[in-house]
């Protein structure tokens, strides 16, 4: 066990000692936290003056906000929302620019939007002619939509699944400011793939670095140069991968919730996707979050250890895996598909996506019916797990 | 200890590299002696189990070349082998140590040991990066000895030593080779002529001759002649005969070369060495003024 760990020391000595990768860590870290306060950097402008900046603007929306949390979202509460839009004249021009919208509206931004999701609105005039009846069916209306649309899918017999599902969601929702979060989950996807990228950086040397600096001879020809070492090194790919995930989510987590608050945890996720059918809270969204983000991550190093076993080159695996995690991006499958969807989604970056992750279908696998998070996870498991033993062949009979 | 070659063999696409090549080696320092091309590298490189044979096997006491015990008695230097630049000198050699399956104490010791014995004590702590192609083999000569192997297998361990490291590392092959069994190759035919108590001669891929020094020069002697001649006979002795030597006189040529009689009436037959035969069976030509 102890010559198990001295490799595992070295293997990480190895990466470390490269100075590629303190400048792309570094680099990584800068970029993650700085994307986290890139929203709040500049001004909002009216007229061509400066009226605020992003982050006085986020400041005196999360105290308005503050000033409504703990209310329950019913007819009255949204009765007052829609009043105080009412207020706004319709003089064409954006009505954000308004001096009503400073000093009734902008209290009610928020919850306008879940309005606007559940009633499918897109104008103020449709915002009016919501009845007041209708607004008293608030959850009504909500759990109709979203049963509508897991209706109008493809998906198979399993749609009662999705929707006895949807029906645990508890309600009526408490309004609360959760802006800390939506920030989050916003940014986490763009640090899921800089994790991606960066796993893949300092992880392609981990065999063809080997045989590019001409140390395989001496490994391979080493006691422990066929089984040991090449468990460490994949122990090394998995566990850096891990805590490179785990950083990453923290400074992105820690530097959100700094600068927009650490409200909002228990709060259901409905207030950020009003037509969610998970009865989940954000912190638990978080949390499910992070391990599909890990999982996907870990799925990607697999790839990576897997190329880099085969190929001589560490730049040429960089060059497949920047490809593997670019191309999808731009890539958008159609749910009418629904086979192809659930199959693109087990692409690593597409795991990033959070509609992704707590989308509205559910799956029937094998006779089990399973939500797209734990379709995910499990198959990142058994694909990196599968993808493992490629890696301790390639490498242990590498000629 | 008995390390058994059988019929080992490598195929690269239409080119037999090693062909159906069978040794028995025990204790002692066995030079392979052969020219580019020959199958050297790749014979060694199947015996330490780095490459695996079209055909054949390789074992040691009995354990084979895959098992891990048998990687446990080997001791190995390749031809072309590179180093982590960032590591230390004692850095490296503790990795291989690791490698090798050496305690994190035991590892040390050995490693400053090595260093010792190769001279690099005093840059242990240098960064491989800054050393020179003799320092760097001198490292690569202690890694292969961390783990006091029963078979060290050494690929050309001599190139880019000066005379003095040569002929200090040829000494202790030699005192190595007494509880192990050695096998080196080298281009340096005067290395394996001091150290090996047993010469192989290889050539396209499977061994010509092997035995003492003795028994191998034996193939050649009486053959080997040394005259001076004039100018217009020595194109004609070029071309009739491998020559080993040739040297410019004030007013004549000298020339070593080989023949089943004497080649010239002047020429007088000399005690053959290893290097004749070397040039003779792999007809290397020795150009004017070399």
């Amino acid at each position: 066990m102890s010559s198990y760990c001295e490799l595992v020391k070295f293997e990480y000595r190895k990466i470390f000692q490269k100075h590629r990768t303190a400048i792309t860590l570094l680099l990584g870290i800068f970029l993650t936290a700085f994307s986290c306060v890139v929203p709040l950097l500049g001004n909002h402008y009216i007229e061509g003056e400066v009226f605020e900046s992003h982050y006085e603007g986020m400041k005196k929306d999360r105290e308005y906000i503050r000033g409504l949390s703990g209310r329950e979202i019913n007819s009255g509460f949204l009765s007052e929302a829609t009043e105080a839009y009412s207020r706004i004249p319709l003089t064409g021009e954006s009505y954000a620019n308004t001096d009503e919208y400073q000093q009734y509206v902008r209290p009610y931004n928020e919850i306008i939007h879940t309005i606007g999701k559940v009633y499918n609105i897109n104008s103020l005039k449709e915002l009016f002619s919501i009845s007041r009846e209708s607004l008293d069916n608030f959850y009504a209306v909500r759990q109709s939509i979203v049963e509508k649309n897991i209706e109008s899918t493809a998906m198979s017999a399993k749609k009662a699944n999705s929707i006895n599902l949807s029906r645990k969601v508890k309600t009526p929702f408490i309004y609360s400011y959760t802006n800390g979060y939506k920030s989050f989950f916003s940014q986490m996807y763009i640090t899921a793939i800089l994790i991606c990228f960066i796993c893949s950086i300092c992880i392609s040397p981990l065999f063809a670095g080997e045989y590019a600096e001409g140390m395989d001879d001496l490994i391979l020809s080493s006691k422990y140069g066929k089984n040991k070492i090449i468990y460490a090194k994949i122990f090394t790919g998995i566990s850096f991968t891990v805590l490179l995930s785990i950083v990453f989510t923290i400074v992105s987590y820690v530097t959100v919730m700094m600068f927009y608050g650490w409200d909002g945890s228990s709060s259901p996720i409905q207030l950020y996707l009003p037509l969610s059918i998970v009865p989940f809270t954000m912190g638990k969204v978080t949390v499910l979050y992070f391990v599909l983000v890990l999982f996907g991550n870990i799925l990607s190093s697999a790839l990576t250890m897997v190329l880099s076993s085969i190929f001589r080159s560490p730049f040429t695996v960089l060059v497949i895996m920047t490809a593997i995690t670019v191309f999808p991006l731009f890539i958008s499958v159609s749910k009418d598909v629904l086979w192809i969807y659930h199959l693109s989604n087990f692409i690593p970056v597409k795991m990033f996506s959070l509609d992704n992750i707590i989308s509205i279908f559910s799956i029937d696998f094998l006779g089990l019916v399973i939500q797209p998070y734990e379709l995910i996870a499990s198959f990142s498991v058994v694909a990196s797990m599968a993808l493992l033993p490629f890696t301790y062949i390639n490498f242990k009979n590498h000629n | 200890m008995e390390l058994i070659v059988d019929r080992l063999t490598k195929q690269f696409k239409n080119k037999i590299a090693v062909d159906r090549v069978s040794l028995r080696l025990k204790e002692g320092v066995y030079g392979l002696l052969g020219a580019n091309g020959s199958g050297k590298t790749t014979l060694m490189r199947m015996i330490c189990g780095v490459l695996k044979p079209t055909s054949g096997e390789v074992k040691f006491n009995g354990i084979d070349v895959n098992e891990e015990e048998f990687r446990d008695s080997l001791g190995y230097l390749p031809q072309e082998f590179g180093y982590y630049p960032e590591f230390t000198a004692f850095d490296f050699l503790l990795y291989m140590a690791s490698l090798k399956g050496l305690t994190r104490q035991r590892a040390k010791d050995k490693a400053m040991e090595l260093l010792e014995l190769v001279s690099l004590t005093d840059v242990a702590k240098n960064k491989i990066k800054t050393f020179s192609g003799g320092m760097k083999q001198r490292l690569g000569i202690a890694q292969s000895m961390l783990n006091n192997p029963k078979i060290l297998v050494l690929d050309e361990p001599t190139a880019g030593l000066d005379p003095n490291e040569r002929i200090r590392f040829r000494n202790l092959i030699s005192r190595l080779g007494k509880n192990k069994i050695v096998l080196l190759s080298t281009h340096i035919v005067s290395d394996v002529e001091h150290i090996a108590s047993t010469i192989l001669l290889m050539k396209d891929g499977q061994i010509m001759h092997e035995g003492p020094l003795d028994k191998i020069i034996g193939a050649i002697e009486g053959k080997v002649f040394e005259c001076s001649v004039y100018s217009k006979t020595v194109d004609y002795l070029i071309a009739n005969y491998p020559i080993v030597n040739i040297r410019e006189e004030p007013d004549k040529t000298f020339l070593r070369l080989i023949a089943e009689k004497p080649p010239y009436e002047t020429a007088v037959a000399v005690p053959a060495v290893l290097e004749d035969l070397y040039l003779y069976y792999f007809n290397k030509e020795v150009s004017r003024g070399e």
